[in-house]
């Protein structure tokens, strides 16, 4: 009864994503909660994305990276940005060695699968430069020699939102390039307790790989294969285009709100997500929901805001929820 | 000797004459309209010359005093006539002097210099001098003394005025078309509304109006399935958002499932779900139902409506004016016939 193409792909997600559920259980072994995270860190990992993760401290940011490399049995390099580092310092540099008589390469930490740039907004401008254009590239240069970086290879950053005193903050430009800016919010009480509990026994429970990096290397050429049909692709564009030209789709309050739209690279990225996150879900096709939940997720880091919104309390996250609630889903 | 001194002496004397002669031909006049005047008051003085035509005639320049003590307040410019027969020509100036010291004061004479036309010999004429007395206000001692007067007062003129009749002018224009837009507008409202507001078509109505269009249309029958189910869906988004006032058609299905699953019958419900669930598949997963498949949804989207529709809806027909009632059961005959 279904297209036979559509059925394949369905029964084909269904062998692929199998380890989707794996990782999961083994993360949820030690982080309470924070599901949105967790998804959110999948979708990166499977569109190949970098993410950026912003929340106040403790809130198992670290934890969930770090989980998630073990899970995937891959490297894990965790840097934490300070002003005083230096672009060597992450990407290498070239020693002279004595005992060979030559200058030799010493790479950094950024020569993992899974880098954790921890408190990113704390580097000077060029050290996040350097991160960015390896993040982009995929490869860093070291003296006359290119080295490609190893994949999967994801970097997820952090940002403190609260000590903004002696920070650089990232340029529009370069926030642009993480596929997703995750907010995290704490945890219920529930959670909270179930947390207090887990931290104070006697062993604090580990997490095991389940998964080799060539399987995420599989799966990613899975879900570009999900099928998104044209009546999709006509919804994020005009979701992409209200962030624009909020005239035009009844959305005349936002126009003194936003001082710039979403860019291409954000309707890429929210067909990219919202792929990875029918795979996630098991499904061979993408469907309007799963644009919704990536939306925040893509867009909110894409949108500026003008000095009315700031004044009017208005965030980028009130206008993609004002968009979704007024752009009519096909 | 003597004869010697009579010679000179005769022609002394006759040149006296001659000269006497010539000067009586050129004659300066100057007088003043008043001798005696208060401190300050104006005087009038006419300077006026009289030549043989011919004459040329040379104007002393006067400045804003004539002494250190009387002062030229205006001056006219320099006017001239003919005589009647031609032979004489006038020149004639005006003066308003005042003095603003008391006592007497001496004009001095106006002293012209003239000439004849083919004469290089350039000759003099004077005005004779004029005593002018100027006297100050008697005060009496005795009285008290008095403040000085107000200044006067100087006549209003019509540029002055200009400015404030056109804005007298303006504001009577205002005020008048205030008051014409007040009656107009109370008028207006005063007026009776005449007009019955069309009734709205209840949304069920226009719901299973759609979907028999739909069903009209052949569209699944002709391959266009997409677009057929795209329609259907629509029409269901379109009903639920009016009939039950829910952002349905910029829902997703999850969304409106999620906002009836506890509000409709467990029967109703599923239908809803079966229509919106094959049409997102068809929509976005190229899925290629059956034929019954397309007759089962969109009998699930009638009974939907039906089953949700108010149970006795009062229908307001164009160009009527009473309310006539169709129930379920009118709905029901539709769907069978």
């Amino acid at each position: 009864m279904t297209d036979v193409n559509i059925r394949e792909l369905n029964e084909k997600i269904e062998r692929e994503s199998t380890f989707v559920e794996k990782i999961t259980a083994e993360m949820n072994k030690v982080i309470v909660g924070q599901k949105h995270m967790v998804e959110s860190l999948m979708i990166g990992l499977l569109s190949s994305g970098h993410v950026l993760l912003e929340g106040v401290p403790g809130l198992a940011k670290t934890l969930a990276i770090s989980s998630l490399s073990k899970t995937i049995n891959a490297g894990f390099s965790r840097m934490q940005f300070t002003p005083d580092l230096l672009p060597a310092d992450l990407l290498g540099t070239m020693i002279y060695s004595q005992r060979k008589e030559e200058f030799v390469v010493r790479k950094g930490p950024i020569f993992s699968n899974f880098i954790l740039a921890d408190e990113i907004n704390r580097a000077p401008a060029k050290v996040q430069s350097a991160l960015l254009e390896a993040m982009q590239e995929r490869q860093v240069s070291i003296g006359d020699h290119t080295y490609k970086l190893e994949e999967p290879f994801l970097v997820l950053a952090t940002q403190n939102p609260i000590e903004q005193e002696g920070t650089y903050p990232l340029p529009e430009a370069q926030v642009d390039r993480f596929m997703l800016k995750v907010v995290i919010t704490y945890p219920t009480k529930n959670e909270e307790k179930y947390i207090l509990r887990q931290n104070i026994a006697q062993e604090f429970p580990a997490t095991q790989a389940v998964v080799e990096p060539n399987d995420i290397l599989k799966a990613r050429k899975v879900v570009k294969e999900v099928y998104l049909d044209e009546k999709i692709e006509n919804y994020i564009t005009d979701i992409v285009f209200a962030t624009r030209f909020p005239d035009d789709y009844n959305l005349g309050q936002f126009k003194n709100l936003i001082s710039y739209g979403a860019s291409p690279r954000a309707s890429i990225n929210l067909a990219l997500a919202a792929k990875s996150f029918a795979f996630i879900k098991r499904r061979g096709y993408v469907i309007p929901e799963d644009i919704r939940a990536v939306a925040q997720n893509v867009l909110r880091h894409r949108i500026g805001l003008t000095y009315e919104a700031e004044a009017e309390n208005m965030t980028s996250e009130d206008i993609i929820k004002e968009i979704l609630e007024t752009i009519e889903v096909p | 000797m003597w004869k010697i001194i009579k010679q000179l002496l005769i022609i002394s004397l006759s040149l006296l004459l001659w000269e006497n002669a010539s000067s009586q031909e050129v004659k300066a006049v100057s007088s003043l309209s008043k001798d005696s005047i208060l401190i300050g008051d104006p005087v009038t003085m006419e300077i006026t010359v009289e030549a043989p035509a011919g004459y040329k005639v040379f104007w002393p320049g006067i400045g804003d005093t004539l002494t250190g003590k009387i002062e030229v307040l205006e001056k006219t410019p320099v006017d001239s006539s003919l005589s009647s027969g031609k032979n004489h020509k006038s020149y004639y100036r005006q003066l308003t002097i005042t003095s603003y010291d008391s006592g007497y004061h001496a004009i001095p004479p106006v002293e012209f210099r003239y000439r004849q036309a083919d004469d290089t010999t350039v000759n003099k004429v004077e005005t004779d001098a004029q005593l002018l007395y100027v006297n100050i206000p008697q005060v009496d001692l005795a009285k008290d003394i008095k403040d000085i007067k107000d200044p006067m007062e100087a006549p209003v003129t019509f540029r002055e005025l200009l400015p404030y009749i056109g804005g007298g002018l303006l504001l009577i224009l205002i005020a008048v078309a205030v008051w014409y837009w007040l009656k107009k507008r109370k008028k207006h409202e005063e007026q009776p509304v005449f007009i019955k507001p069309k009734p709205k078509e209840p949304p069920h109505r226009t719901a299973l109006n759609k979907l028999e269009e739909l069903m009209n249309k052949k569209l699944w029958q002709s391959g266009k399935i997409k677009e057929y189910h795209t329609e259907l869906t629509d029409i269901l988004r379109r009903y639920i958002e009016d009939q039950f006032e829910v952002r349905a058609v910029e829902m997703t299905s999850d969304e409106i499932l999620n906002a009836f699953r506890h509000r409709l019958a467990k029967e109703t419900y599923k239908m809803l779900e079966d229509t919106l669930k094959t049409a997102d598949l068809v929509k976005f997963a190229k899925y290629q139902p059956m034929p019954e498949d397309h007759e089962r949804s969109v009998k699930n989207a009638y009974e939907f409506v039906r089953n949700t529709m108010p149970a006795a809806q009062p229908v307001y027909k164009e160009q009527s004016d009473e309310p006539s009632q169709e129930t379920n059961n009118s709905d029901n005959r539709r769907i069978t016939e």
